[in-house]
């Protein structure tokens, strides 16, 4: 985790002192989707090359898909009333002036 | 994007079935890291170049929902696992210990198996696995109805490899809620699961 805290406050100071042109920052968000597909690859990679958590996939896996469901459905409804009852407008629009 | 990220899963999960051995899975790691680092740098310095956004976030208000935000992901997750867990075979306390992961896998499925039973750390992580996976596929859907909606899945994910997806879908203010609805959950995984495994 320290590494990750490291590069994102790394990422926050180069951006504050605004180092980069417009040109290198499109050029960074191309170079963030390959890694996000280089991500992806290997941790497929790490899952299929792993005959034993394969095997546990069938065995454990019914209880795990359940345990995520419900994890995911419970956090979308609990964040949906935050949505309803604290949340505004203007807290999810973008800088450009995109609204909700 | 989808596609690219269901191709890109797939394809690995077929390239590590067809090519590789477990013995490789420490490289494919540090690969791994790799490419989650430089995300997260170039998502940082996205955050960085709006100072904007980082003084909008600043107020009470905004305070407030920082907080409301992963205060509701953390109870709606444990809620939610313990519910479905405990439908699907599983005991009140196994259910609750493993949606009290909110999403890391790594940590929580490794704690898990090393202080309580390797069978429910190894649910543990494909659980919360299946959890950070999902949200892929479950962002775009989400943002349709809420763009908050999006810090969702991913639970404490959305600080590192949710968090460029998070901004891809939705903007850099919703950005910025994200990071601070991961970085909560990371500081509450390690002391809810302590907590939780010693009343065990």
């Amino acid at each position: 985790m320290q590494e990750i805290m490291l590069a994102i406050a790394a990422g926050i100071a180069i951006g504050l002192l605004n180092l980069l042109s417009y040109k290198v920052k499109f050029y960074l968000n191309k170079l963030s989707t390959a890694c996000l597909g280089v991500m992806l690859f290997c941790l497929g990679a790490k899952i299929g090359c792993d005959d034993a958590l394969l095997a546990k996939l069938g065995t454990l896996g019914v209880q795990a898909g359940a345990v995520a469901c419900g994890a995911v459905v419970g956090s979308i409804a609990c964040l949906f009333l935050v949505t309803k009852f604290i949340a505004r407008p203007a807290d999810v629009v973008a800088e450009d002036g995109e609204a909700q | 994007m989808i596609m690219m990220i269901g191709a890109a899963l797939l394809s690995g999960m077929a390239a590590g079935y067809l090519f590789l051995d477990v013995g490789v899975k420490d490289t494919l790691d540090v690969i791994l890291m790799t490419a989650l680092d430089i995300m997260v740098f170039i998502a940082g310095i996205e955050i960085g170049s709006n100072r904007d956004i980082l003084k909008r976030v600043c107020n009470w208000h905004s305070a407030v929902l920082a907080l409301s935000v992963p205060v509701a992901v953390a109870a709606g997750s444990i809620g939610g696992a313990a519910l479905l867990g405990m439908a699907a075979g599983l005991s009140f306390y196994d259910a609750v210990l493993i949606g009290s992961g909110l999403g890391w896998y790594s940590f929580s499925s490794v704690l898990i198996s090393a202080v309580y039973s390797t069978e429910i750390g190894t649910v543990s992580f494909l659980a919360n696995m299946l959890r950070e996976l999902s949200a892929f596929f479950l962002i775009p859907l989400l943002v349709r109805v809420h763009k908050l909606l999006a810090l969702a899945p991913s639970g404490a994910a959305t600080m590192d490899s949710g968090l460029p997806v998070v901004i891809k879908y939705t903007n850099l203010h919703v950005g910025m809620y994200s990071f601070i609805n991961g970085l909560v959950l990371t500081l509450i995984v390690p002391v809810l699961l302590s907590w939780l495994l010693s009343m065990k």
